[in-house]
């Protein structure tokens, strides 16, 4: 029960008039950023990198997880409206609610995907709570072999399992394995990858990696696409279910809830 | 969430995350929860208060949301590419930022070109050095012996599951492909093409089934090995 105490602790941090705001803005952006096709939450928080700098620590990373958080849920609403997936988590939330949407209950697949979206996160952070300190009593005796090979695994399931293909997924992450080789090596002190240029010498900044790959990138891949026309939206009614839709949402959390966490 | 229990990043989001919290000089992972008790647990209970906020907020607000979607693109990205100049000057002052934000953006773009997805990218690039640090610790201590990476039991056993993985994963599809229903991700909607973050981009949906190694064995046992997309898994 010690970790309720705690908890109790954190939403007594929480619910501090500026840890509010924070949330609210982080909330409100990652929805919007999820729901504008493209633009995710990852490229957001990239983007919002620099500007947190002087931020106090906690709020910036509340901003953030609310960013997270929303732009699920945005995500959501671009799949259910454009039958196009921004997040490739709301996959399934495209094809169940853009059935919704096209039969002109849009609004109700919204809401439903909102519920879902709640029940989902809510039950996620509980299970949270309650394993974290498990995992925490196991993780403190751990080396640096486990460490290793935990990270070995990230890489694993981000390039072979999570992917399409194995082969482009491992060419990606070697490709990512080199720009992070930039700079001086910790150890040694040996210029890696730095062509001579003492400005390099420090590495590339995570915020210039991930804002170029993200931001730049996909603002390449929309210019070179634009030509095809945007879709378009389903007009949007009422967002209140009516009876029969408090049925559907039964299909969706499950497989979210585990997602998410 | 794997980010805040054991500081690895599975998805963009996290990688990114993974870097707010480099920012911040606080390593991710499990020791969080002993180092700052009450940046965690608050951070925690600020997850369910977005949540309840996010539902507040957008049972009404949906159909504003709807709206958002009819922004013509070229204002959008043009605000998307200022910000990125932008974020990518101030985190060094450096005109050499620049420079290296246009070519990793050609890279990025690249790789959406040629259906590369750019999760590992960047996975690689923020969790590669301290994965260095971990191996050169382990090998340390052990005076370069490698088997002592398989000292810790933890090791072996995720080592085992990744083994596992790669080699049972395509036996279950196959599998599940013999017996009728191959699950709900049988069916990758036709217009997946727009989704920039998350790199599980490929063109169209044609390179999905096309990669079959077939090989029958005595009629027992059928391996058949389907590389496709695995939109809908829990991608993020």
């Amino acid at each position: 029960m010690e970790n309720l105490t705690l908890l109790m602790e954190g939403f007594s941090n929480a619910l501090t008039l500026q840890n509010l705001l924070f949330a609210l803005i982080g909330v409100l952006l990652g929805t919007a950023v999820g729901v504008l096709p493209g633009i995710g939450p990852a490229m957001t928080v990239a983007l919002l990198l620099p500007l947190t700098y002087a931020l106090d620590v906690t709020g910036s990373l509340i901003m953030f997880a609310g960013i997270y958080y929303g732009g699920m849920y945005g995500g959501s609403t671009t799949s259910i409206l454009l039958n196009a997936p921004g997040e490739s988590s709301s996959v399934v939330t495209a094809l169940e609610g853009n059935k919704m949407a096209k039969a002109g209950r849009g609004a109700q697949a919204l809401a439903t995907a909102a519920i879902s979206s709640f029940v989902a996160g809510t039950l996620a952070t509980g299970a949270l709570v309650f394993v974290a300190p498990f995992i925490v009593a196991i993780a403190i005796g751990l080396g640096a072999p486990s460490y290793f090979a935990m990270m070995v695994f990230a890489f694993v399931a981000v390039s072979a399992v999570l992917g399409s293909s194995r082969i482009r997924g491992l060419a990606s992450l070697f490709i990512g394995l080199t720009i992070g080789l930039v700079g001086l090596d910790g150890t040694t002190g040996q210029a890696r990858l730095t062509f001579g240029q003492p400005l390099l010498s420090g590495g590339i900044d995570v915020v210039v990696i991930a804002v170029a790959l993200f931001a730049v990138g996909e603002a390449l891949w929309i210019a070179a696409h634009l030509r095809h026309g945007i879709p378009p939206t389903i007009p949007v009614g009422v967002p209140w279910m009516g009876k029969d839709d408090w049925k559907q949402p039964t299909t969706l959390p499950p497989r979210e809830r585990w997602c998410r966490f | 969430m794997p980010l805040l229990t054991l500081g690895l990043p599975t998805t963009a989001t996290a990688a990114v995350m993974i870097a707010a919290f480099n920012q911040y000089n606080i390593p991710p992972g499990p020791m969080l929860f002993q180092n700052e008790p009450v940046l965690v647990w608050t951070l925690i209970a600020s997850l369910f208060i977005g949540n309840a906020l996010l539902l507040a907020l957008n049972l009404p607000l949906a159909p504003l949301w709807a709206k958002l979607l009819r922004i013509p693109r070229p204002y959008l990205y043009a605000g998307i590419l200022f910000f990125a100049t932008l974020g990518a000057y101030s985190a060094g002052m450096q005109i050499l930022n620049i420079g290296i934000l246009l070519l990793l953006g050609a890279l990025g773009y690249m790789a959406r070109r040629f259906g590369f997805p750019v999760l590992p990218i960047i996975v690689g690039a923020i969790v590669g050095l301290e994965m260095e640090r971990q191996l050169r610790r382990a090998l340390q201590i052990s005076a370069g012996d490698p088997a002592a990476l398989l000292s810790e039991p933890l090791a072996v056993v995720v080592y085992s599951v990744i083994v596992l993985f790669l080699a049972g994963l395509p036996i279950v599809k196959a599998l599940l492909r013999r017996f009728g229903r191959g699950g709900p991700t049988d069916d990758p909607p036709a217009g997946g093409g727009t989704d920039g973050t998350d790199g599980f981009r490929e063109d169209g949906s044609t390179v999905q089934f096309d990669a079959f190694g077939t090989q029958a064995t005595d009629g027992s046992a059928r391996v058949i090995r389907v590389i496709r997309p695995k939109v809908g898994r829990c991608g993020r």
